[in-house]
């Protein structure tokens, strides 16, 4: 009863003839400039099929890379925010009731399985140790995903590529992975980008003019001194990105930041005195 | 007795001084009844200091000490007072002055703001020498400022290039450049009255006297320079007094011959057993086995009653926090009941295929909300070494302040169903690692006895914090569920080491031990320098913290219950 359901959902799709993962193309280029040789190396690994981590600080572009990477690769995008209540009926599919009975649906990760697409799950770390687990089988030579509420035994589309995130960054709050799914990862470490490639992106994201982004990206390198020890992390690009848009609204740089990085970063009352006291310092 | 300034204020002051130039001079509070008190910057020493006066709201503050970081950022060695006359050495410090601002204004153009207010001295103010230096200050600081005396615009002119550069930036062209000005002055037959000059804007420059080398004819300093403001490791509220320090700690170098008990500085009364533990030789990559020797010993007992008191204080809320995390932990479980608050979507779904194939449906249709509180074992040690002794300005020592930090993580931890055990160690060379034991973990914190043998530890010997985990770790059963927590003042240190990274390697070591053991290693940290560069560095990221006061421990043993208890 369950496996016809899914033969004729595979049937309508082949019979239709459209590209079930047309939504997740990534139509246009997204603005993305190399570091270093992150490119090549994520190319290296999508040429050996081999998973890949993504680790940095919050907001450093590990997302923007990826969906840079999977417009470079032709590949569609399906991302997955983990949170601590993703279960594994989340990530793979589950029934669901309709008027003549059931239906399979399947979850993201299981779509990007069947039909060959990078399965990106930002903020691993964050997901259940149960739900984690599923990916084993995906990241070796084996590359299957059994499926066991339908009985199906799913191998791998061609095209299907595992991508994590990880931000090993969060002090106190820090979590791990197991020993045993972080070992079939290969590991790409991110960092804020430096002064003048932050104020590079800053003003092509947000518009604002040379001297501000420099002004910001100041701001930003200041405030990432204080992780640790009065903040968990400092300010990053994104951060930067919405305090630019901020000022092309028409805010000025000082109220812009208040709102766009003192404020979110931090409800210390003298952790912000503090950032507030040096964003006037940073801008005239 | 001075007021002291808001602390909360003093934090933020130091937290803005290292954002914006990373310096973290000590703030101190100059005596409020010194009138003409202005800032000084002490730079002598491993640490600068900068002693502000008491009175001046926020902003004023942040201005003096702005100034006192342009100058630890962009000042140079200090110049030679020799064969320079008082109006040249002024005119040097005016320079100096605005050379650093000017500097530090071209990163952050936003101090123009803070500084701006406090120069007003213009052509009103007169011609005579100090009234012209006060409005060369105000020249030199605002390139814009119209002040209409011919000389200011030729000081600009040796000072700024002509596209609004800095002309002077090696200490010689500085020293050059007063020389010639102050010869200057002297034809303007204006004479400066040496004792009486003090760079303008008082408000907010320091004395200057860290530009000059030390010169021993000169008397010392009649200020009085006291009254340390709790910084970045104080914090808001009465009890964050008790995590700042009145001074740094004094370098103890108990002298002790290695392996002679009777003159160590560590009394061991009836000691409970002997072990030897390995330690990691960082010279040739290897442990050296059965290399420290750790006696185990029961804490003296002292009074009670004073220990109680601090316990009770923060007990309540630190248990209230510690079960509403507990609670909030037990989320419905993928379980399946036959009854509960949730309805098990799963169970429903497979309650309708069963219904419509024809079976009978599967009864437990709830989600199974079980508590999932388990408890694990924790280890909690104290470093007892003598830098412990400290006076906090509450009167209490740190080991007082430490104590009742552990005390209350144990009260807590019990009152919550996990299991905990407290110990003290200081150490006095490889030979005599003292381990002592103030709770077991059959005991009840609350109990006399262990309140007694908390009131009983003393501040004594060094921190041999390698040789103290791997006999923590040893204790633990070896599962994932358990945790040591380190509560400590300072860093890996002992009298017969001389290598500052042979003992922090060697914890590093003991520390990947007991990550192979499945036990978790927390450091708790509190000290006068902040945080701790050598400990951070060895510990994982999340498992050193500053703990800055009593009311931050719970939300602290929540985070490395959480990690150590993590599947």
């Amino acid at each position: 009863m369950i496996a016809p359901a899914t033969a004729d959902l595979r049937q309508a799709v082949g019979a239709a003839g459209a590209d079930p993962l047309a939504d997740w193309r990534v139509a246009d280029e997204p603005y993305y400039t190399a570091a270093g040789d992150e490119v090549e190396a994520f190319e290296a690994a999508h040429a050996r099929h081999l998973p890949v981590m993504l680790k940095g600080p919050t907001g450093c572009g590990k997302t923007r890379f990826v969906e840079y990477m999977a417009w470079k690769l032709g590949l569609p995008l399906i991302t997955v925010a983990c949170h601590e209540d993703l279960t594994a009926g989340d990530l793979i599919g589950r029934f669901l009731l309709d008027a003549s009975g059931t239906r399979w649906q399947d979850g993201p990760l299981t779509r990007a399985v069947r039909f060959g697409a990078i399965c990106y799950l930002d903020e691993v770390v964050e997901a259940r140790a149960d739900t984690t687990v599923l990916i084993h089988p995906l990241t070796d030579a084996r590359r299957q995903l059994p499926l066991a509420a339908t009985g199906e035994l799913l191998h791998a589309h061609p095209d299907f590529r595992l991508v994590v995130s990880y931000n090993p960054g969060y002090h106190g709050l820090h979590k791990t992975l197991k020993p045993s799914t972080r070992q079939r990862f290969t590991a790409l470490e991110f960092g804020y980008p430096d002064a003048d490639h932050e104020c590079a992106i800053v003003m092509h994201e947000s518009g604002v003019e040379a001297g501000t982004a420099r002004q910001l990206v100041v701001l930003a390198e200041r405030t990432r001194r204080l992780a640790g020890d009065g903040l968990d992390e400092g300010a990053s690009t994104r951060m930067l990105i919405h305090a630019g848009a901020l000022i092309t609204q028409g805010l000025s740089a000082r109220s812009a930041c208040r709102q766009a990085v003192a404020g979110p970063l931090t409800d210390d009352r003298e952790v912000a005195a503090a950032l507030i006291a040096a964003i006037d310092a940073c801008f005239a | 007795m001075p007021a002291l300034p808001d602390p909360a204020g003093a934090r933020a002051l130091s937290l803005y001084l290292r954002a914006l130039w990373d310096v973290a001079p000590r703030l101190t509070t100059l005596p409020a009844a010194n009138d003409a008190a202005r800032p000084i910057l002490g730079i002598e020493g491993s640490r600068p200091v900068l002693h502000l006066p008491a009175q001046g709201d926020a902003a004023l503050q942040r201005a003096r000490a702005a100034h006192a970081a342009a100058h630890l950022s962009f000042g140079g060695a200090p110049f030679e007072r020799a064969r320079l006359k008082p109006v040249q050495r002024a005119l040097l410090e005016i320079l100096e002055d605005a050379r650093v601002e000017w500097l530090a204004m071209q990163a952050l153009p936003g101090l123009r703001r803070l500084w701006a207010p406090h120069h007003v001295a213009d052509a009103s103010w007169g011609n005579c020498a100090e009234a012209l230096l006060a409005r060369l200050s105000r020249c030199l600081f605002d390139p814009a400022h119209e002040d209409g005396h011919a000389w200011m615009a030729k000081v600009r002119g040796l000072f700024f290039t002509p596209h609004g550069a800095l002309a002077l930036e090696t200490p010689m062209q500085l020293r050059e450049a007063a020389s010639r000005l102050g010869n200057d002055v002297g034809q303007m037959r204006l004479r400066l009255n040496p004792g009486g000059w003090q760079v303008e804007p008082v408000a907010y420059r320091d004395d200057n006297h860290h530009l000059w080398m030390h010169d021993e004819r000169l008397p010392p300093s009649a200020t009085p320079l006291e009254q340390e403001l709790p910084d970045a490791n104080g914090a808001s509220g009465d009890d964050d007094a008790d995590m700042s320090f009145e001074r740094p700690p004094p370098q103890g170098t108990p002298d002790s011959d290695a392996g002679d008990a009777a003159a160590s500085v560590l009394q061991i009364e009836s000691s409970l057993r002997t072990v030897t533990y390995p330690e990691w030789d960082r010279l040739i990559g290897r442990a050296r086995p059965d290399w420290c020797t750790v006696i185990e010993a029961r804490a003296p007992r002292s009074d009670a009653a004073a220990v109680r008191a601090g316990l009770e204080r923060h007990l309540a809320r630190t248990v209230r926090l510690l079960q509403a995390a507990a609670v909030s932990d037990r989320r419905p479980t993928q379980g399946r009941s036959k009854d509960g608050d949730l309805l098990h979507t799963g169970a429903l779904i497979d309650a309708g295929i069963a219904l419509r194939a024809g079976h009978d449906p599967e009864r437990r249709l709830y989600r199974d909300s079980a508590a999932r509180v388990e408890g694990i074992d924790v280890l909690l040690l104290i470093d007892t070494s003598a830098s412990t002794a400290l006076a906090l300005p509450s009167g209490r020592t740190v080991l007082e302040a430490l104590r009742e930090v552990a005390l209350l993580a144990a009260a807590a931890l019990e009152a919550t169903g996990h299991r905990c055990t407290l110990q003290a160690f200081a150490s006095d060379t490889r030979h005599r690692v003292r381990v002592q034991r103030v709770k077991d973990h059959e005991e009840r914190t609350c109990d006399e006895a262990v309140l007694a043998r908390a009131g009983g530890l003393a501040s004594a010997g060094s921190t041999r914090m390698g040789a103290a985990l791997r006999h923590a770790t040893a204790q633990l059963p070896a599962r994932s569920r358990s945790l040591i927590l380190l509560l400590t003042d300072g860093e890996p240190h002992d009298v017969d080491i001389h290598d500052p990274r042979y003992l922090s390697e060697d914890l590093a070591h003991a520390l990947a031990d007991a990550r192979r053991a499945g036990i978790s290693v927390a450091c708790l940290h509190s000290a006068p320098d902040g945080a701790s560069s050598a400990l951070r560095r060895v510990f994982p990221p999340g498992r050193y913290v500053a703990l800055r006061a009593p009311e931050h421990l719970p939300q602290l043993l929540i985070r490395q219950i959480q990690t150590a208890t993590a599947p």
